[in-house]
């Protein structure tokens, strides 16, 4: 035990130094690994909503596929070949001059389930219809967006009986 | 004898230095090991996934150019596709391609895939949706798809 107690002082400083390296290393690996595979990770919405505003014209454009009676007086009969777009433009016209908004909620959720369909699972979808001369939200389906962190927007501008109306798509993941 | 207890000593002493120090060098060798692998998988899907958007834009093309620009295609015409020309694969990767109706029905168009075994973690995936005419009059939502590794 004579070397033991020789090389005491040495010895310490020499597990201090390496204790000192270890810990530097064990930093700088995290600093590597944060940044090094923080920035080449891939963003789901990137993927999948490359361009809403293609999705929301694809969808405008769209046969409504379904015979939907929307009821009230009179009764309007909206056809499986019109289009989605001429669908959400009557119904923003008819809102607008102040009609029931519950006259169309089975319209609203064929609709809902047709942008469901184009825009998947993995991304979150609002339609959006404002009339642009009072600014307000004439239709949304399913409702208003609330906050996200990464969200994606496209918007059209369509008109029907001399209103101008905004439709916007919001892509949540 | 008395120098022996000293070397033996010194290097039961030195043995806790030595582990940390191989230990700090090995986390480094490891994470940037790890990290230049990862960056490479990254870029290396970056290619797979542009690639994927020149195929589907070129069969989104022959879509839509099998009438005027500003008519809407037949299902039809779809369907008669065949996504085995050489002229929408690339020749260099192998490819899954996949026309379907996504509204108002789901039902799969046509598929293509150039070799039916996925042999690599890298992959790249695009998709495109477009309008067309059914049989029936109706103008249906079509999503292409391409997955290219």
């Amino acid at each position: 035990m004579y070397g033991k107690t020789r090389t005491r002082d040495t010895g310490q400083l020499a597990v201090l130094d390496a204790v000192v390296f270890f810990s530097s290393a064990l930093v700088i690996s995290s600093l590597l690994l944060y940044y090094g595979l923080g920035q080449g990770s891939p963003v789901i919405i990137e993927k999948i909503a490359e361009d809403p505003s293609e999705i929301l014209a694809v969808y405008l454009r769209a046969s409504l596929g379904t015979t939907v009676l929307l009821p009230g007086n009179p009764e309007v009969v909206v056809r499986e070949t019109d289009t989605v777009g001429d669908c959400l433009l009557a119904e923003a016209s008819s809102l607008s001059r102040g009609d029931e908004p519950i006259r169309f909620s089975l319209l609203n959720s064929i609709l809902c389930g047709a942008l469901d369909s184009v825009c998947g699972l993995c991304v979150n979808p609002h339609l959006l219809v404002e009339n642009v001369s009072d600014g307000a939200i004439v239709i949304a389906l399913p409702d208003l967006p609330g906050e996200a962190a990464d969200a994606r927007a496209a918007s059209m501008e369509l008109e029907a009986d001399g209103n101008i109306f905004l439709f916007e798509l919001v892509l949540f993941v | 004898m008395k120098s022996d207890l000293a070397a033996v000593a010194g290097f039961f002493e030195d043995l806790p230095v030595l582990v940390l120090v191989l230990a700090g060098v090995l986390s480094l060798i490891f994470s940037s090991v790890w990290v230049s692998e990862a960056r490479s998988s990254a870029q290396k899907d970056s290619e797979l996934t542009f690639e994927a958007r020149e195929i589907v834009s070129r069969i989104s093309q022959e879509i839509k150019f099998s009438g005027a620009s500003d008519v809407i295609p037949l299902l039809g015409h779809v369907k008669s596709l065949n996504l085995s020309d050489c002229s929408l694969v690339a020749q260099s990767y192998d490819v899954h391609l996949t026309i379907q109706i996504v509204y108002p029905k789901k039902e799969l168009v046509c598929e293509y895939s150039s070799n039916d075994d996925p042999g690599s973690s890298s992959t790249g995936f695009a998709s495109k949706f477009l309008n067309a005419i059914d049989d029936s009059g109706l103008t249906i939502i079509l999503e292409v798809q391409a997955i290219v590794w």
